[in-house]
């Protein structure tokens, strides 16, 4: 039994109540984003300023809701009590396999193309280069790992996933977490707007989300945002580059084990399988169904209802998940370093994405 | 008569017990699912990312074909 869970029962209550509970906070809130969407939808001038209401799409409603409601709930000493309720990743990834009940095969198999070719570059060169000015800014290996693969991959998942791999500190798993999530939120509200500054095409811009914005679930939120295929295109794209967290992670726990700790013994190659993501394999699946015609118009409206119902709850989630109080005991030399590697993961993504889908992929979209 | 309301007293008893059977059921399946459920939530806070990936895309394909059968009308979910 891990810590987590003694404490959680030290609480009071159960796994189950405490999670009901978190979950009944986390849907008002998501009732909330999507009152509040509704009332500025329609607004062709907000504050007289000639900005749309359209812009103020959902996950940034719910998102600034979470972020408002996370410190009330700690004030009121709720917070921990309710925490297993607030589950970004589980509902993020029911929202993925649904959005895959709405993109047809020959969509993904096209996307999934250029996504491959983008993620190997990206990854590659974002890694390399998050590890070697982590080198220079002094920072222990072990973070160095930890958040070139936040940075290079995608975000929580991939930082959890290598922080096995080369066995990091947990407050270096922390501290990278609300690194990712400080610089994602921010992110999900400018890169659509950059996009749209830029007049970017959809697919466009949705593959340059999804190779610079570093969580799913804000990648998904800057798509939301600019429109339906770049949702589409950007969900493919971080999904292609998150198949490959397995890859990375074996590599690194080979590098850790034999280089830096200087063992002879090997890292099982299983781990590729273990950490890779199963619910692409869902989203491949619902894609097939939906592409073999099985789904008729009134489930496809159903389907669209519930995935974005999914999403408002993740995008809820990720506001009230954001921990920035281990900032202070790990110094400002890694956030200078991460935000570095985020300016240069954002400018190389876009020429990437430019370059792929603008140019080798853009008359199959 | 009174094998007649022998009989009946039987019935009765007989349809008394089952009352007290059927609600011991529904107590005991009440009782446990709880724990069933703290279980899987147990599992799940443990880190174990596997069951998270494989509850996710259950979950997403029991509203997938609930949406499929009509079950799940698009006016309930609408956002």
């Amino acid at each position: 039994m891990t810590t987590s869970t003694v404490k959680q029962e030290k609480a009071g209550g159960t796994g189950t109540v405490n999670f009901l509970v978190g979950f009944v906070i986390v849907v008002v809130l998501a009732f909330l984003a999507r009152w509040f969407k509704g009332q500025v939808y329609g607004v062709e001038s907000l504050f007289g300023l000639g900005i749309p209401g359209k812009v103020l799409e959902f996950p940034l409603w719910a998102a600034m809701l979470g972020l408002i409601m996370n410190p009330i709930l700690k004030g009121l000493k709720v917070f921990e009590y309710a925490k297993p309720g607030f589950r970004t990743e589980l509902f993020l990834k029911i929202g993925l396999v649904l959005l895959g009940a709405g993109i047809s095969f020959k969509v993904i198999v096209t996307a999934a193309a250029g996504a491959i070719i983008q993620g190997v570059i990206m990854v590659a060169s974002v890694y390399f280069f998050s590890w070697w000015l982590g080198g220079k800014f002094g920072l222990p290996d072990t973070l160095r790992a930890v958040m070139s693969t936040a940075v290079s991959i995608c975000g929580v998942s991939a930082a959890i996933a290598s922080a096995g791999a080369v066995l990091a500190k947990k407050e270096e798993i922390t501290y990278v977490t609300a690194l990712v999530i400080v610089t994602a939120l921010p992110l999900m509200v400018i890169a659509p707007l950059i996009a749209g500054a830029m007049n970017m095409p959809e697919p466009v811009a949705g593959a340059w989300f999804g190779g610079n914005v570093d969580t799913t679930a804000a990648v998904v939120g800057a798509g939301t945002i600019y429109g339906e295929t770049a949702q589409q295109i950007a969900s493919i794209v971080k999904q292609t580059q998150n198949v490959l967290i397995g890859v990375v992670a074996f590599l690194l726990a080979l590098y850790f084990t034999t280089v830096v700790e200087g063992k002879k013994e090997k890292p099982s190659a299983s781990i590729i399988w273990k950490r890779f993501p199963k619910f692409v394999l869902g989203f491949i699946i619902a894609s097939l169904i939906f592409t073999f015609g099985w789904i008729n118009s009134d489930a496809s409206g159903a389907i669209k209802g519930m995935k974005d119902w999914a999403f408002c709850l993740a995008f809820v989630c990720m506001g009230l998940e954001l921990e920035v109080a281990g900032f202070k005991k790990m110094g400002w030399s890694p956030v200078i370093v991460y935000l570095i590697v985020t300016v240069f993961n954002t400018v190389l993504a876009l020429g990437v994405s430019w370059l792929i889908f603008g140019w080798l992929f853009p008359a199959s979209l | 008569v009174e094998g007649g309301a022998l009989t009946e007293d039987l019935t009765e008893q007989l349809w008394v017990d089952s009352l007290l059977a059927g609600r011991e059921v529904v107590k005991s399946f009440a009782g446990s699912f709880p724990h069933f459920l703290s279980q899987i939530l147990r599992r799940e806070t443990m880190k174990v990312k596997i069951n998270e990936d494989w509850l996710a895309t259950l979950i997403a394909f029991v509203l997938l074909i609930l949406a499929m059968v009509n079950f799940i009308k698009p006016d309930w979910v609408k956002f």
